[in-house]
């Protein structure tokens, strides 16, 4: 038997808004089924990290106890790697150091008749004075130091004779 | 005083349920992203940190491992080339057996003040003299690079007259107090690099001071001075 509505046609809805209101809701409980989805995904989601994170902290401890049982090596280590900053900071400061290298260059081109008068070496100077017995001697030692190589410049600061001793020379050396 | 369902315009009733579960999905939404997903991305956060201060550990670990058979060796060597005070009397004695062990007299030895001080690296110049000759100074001069305390040569005079040779030598001899901090726990720690590993070779020729450590002795029995 069907149903007979015998309210007037005024007192129901019209048919488009019913359909409209049924899109809705379907819409609506689709959207809720999203969301209960999403959220049980978060939960899950929030469980995996809250787990991995406890791990985490348990396994940095336990390496932060063995790194503690090394403490003695880390200070150690912390030592050297402080003064060998120290000593690279004193290897680079100026020094007559590069200067005495090249005094000795210059004292193995001395020879029997030569004599290294007088030698200063200071930051970027190097200054020696010789005296040479005869001028043989003395074009060998200048062309020993010119040939060695090590100078960009050499001056020549004096030059005199003493007839009691010989040649003396006064010379200064620049590599830079 | 609310209006009965009943009393509402059936076009009104009929959205009622679906309005009333979008406002429900809205509110749940709302709270969902206020509360849970900020919750989530500052946990995430805490994770990243977690697993970057993990690797951080393990690697400082692997690292300590790795060294700590070396380390004291070269916390001996590196505390002797720099070390924590002023070291003049310990290179005034380096001085002396080096100008022995070249054949020279070794004298007017003077000690000035520490320069640099409060600095991370101080200083104390060391003037004096030596006699001998002239290739013995030379070498002198040219092995004083390879003495510890870590030292540089700011001056050498060398005279030669009547057959006699003497040098006249400023040096600057270096100290730095020690660190007194450790790196926190979860900051990184540098192996040592290709250069530093040079320094330390080129320091294991040098000549270091002859140290000698003292042992206690136990308590021993003193006799009475008035027996």
């Amino acid at each position: 038997m069907s149903a007979i509505n015998l309210l007037p046609s005024d007192l129901l809805p019209s048919a488009p808004l019913i359909r409209t209101a049924n899109f809705l809701k379907s819409i609506v409980t689709v959207s809720f089924v999203i969301f209960i989805l999403i959220l049980v995904g978060s939960v899950a989601f929030f469980t995996i990290n809250s787990l991995s994170l406890r791990s985490s902290t348990l396994k940095q401890e336990e390496t932060k106890n063995s790194i503690k049982s090394l403490e003695e090596t880390e200070q150690g280590l912390v030592l050297v790697k402080d003064r060998l900053a120290k000593i690279k900071e004193v290897y680079a400061m100026e020094s007559s150091s590069d200067e005495i290298d090249r005094l000795s260059t210059v004292y193995s081109q001395v020879t029997e008749g030569v004599i290294l008068s007088e030698a200063v070496a200071a930051k970027d100077k190097l200054e020696t004075t010789y005296i040479v017995s005869d001028s043989s001697l003395l074009t060998r030692l200048m062309a020993g130091i010119v040939t060695e190589g090590s100078f960009k410049r050499i001056d020549l600061y004096s030059f005199g004779f003493n007839p009691n001793v010989g040649y003396i020379i006064s010379l200064g050396y620049s590599s830079k | 005083m609310p209006v009965p369902k009943k009393m509402l315009p059936p076009n009104i009733q009929v959205f009622i349920v679906p309005m009333a579960l979008l406002v429900a999905l809205a509110f749940f939404s709302f709270i969902a992203f206020k509360f849970g997903f900020s919750k989530i991305s500052e946990q995430r956060g805490k994770l990243e940190e977690a697993k970057k201060n993990e690797i951080v550990l393990s690697q400082k670990e692997s690292v300590l491992r790795q060294i700590q058979g070396q380390v004291p060796a070269y916390v001996d060597t590196v505390a002797m080339v720099v070390p924590e005070k002023n070291p003049s009397l310990m290179m005034i004695t380096q001085l002396k057996n080096l100008s022995l062990a070249k054949g020279l007299t070794l004298g007017d030895i003077k000690v000035g003040s520490e320069v640099g001080k409060g600095t991370t690296l101080s200083g104390i110049d060391i003037q004096f003299d030596v006699d001998g000759a002239m290739p013995n100074i030379i070498d002198f001069l040219t092995s004083t690079k390879t003495l510890a305390p870590v030292s540089s040569i700011e001056r050498a005079k060398i005279n030669q007259a009547a057959g006699v040779v003497r040098a006249e030598i400023e040096m600057k001899v270096y100290f730095a107090s020690f660190p007194e901090r450790l790196p926190s726990l979860t900051d990184p720690v540098r192996e040592l690099t290709a250069d530093e590993k040079d320094i330390l070779t080129k320091l294991s020729g040098f000549t270091f001071p002859a140290t000698s450590v003292f042992t206690g002795q136990p308590p021993s029995f003193r006799e009475n001075p008035f027996n």
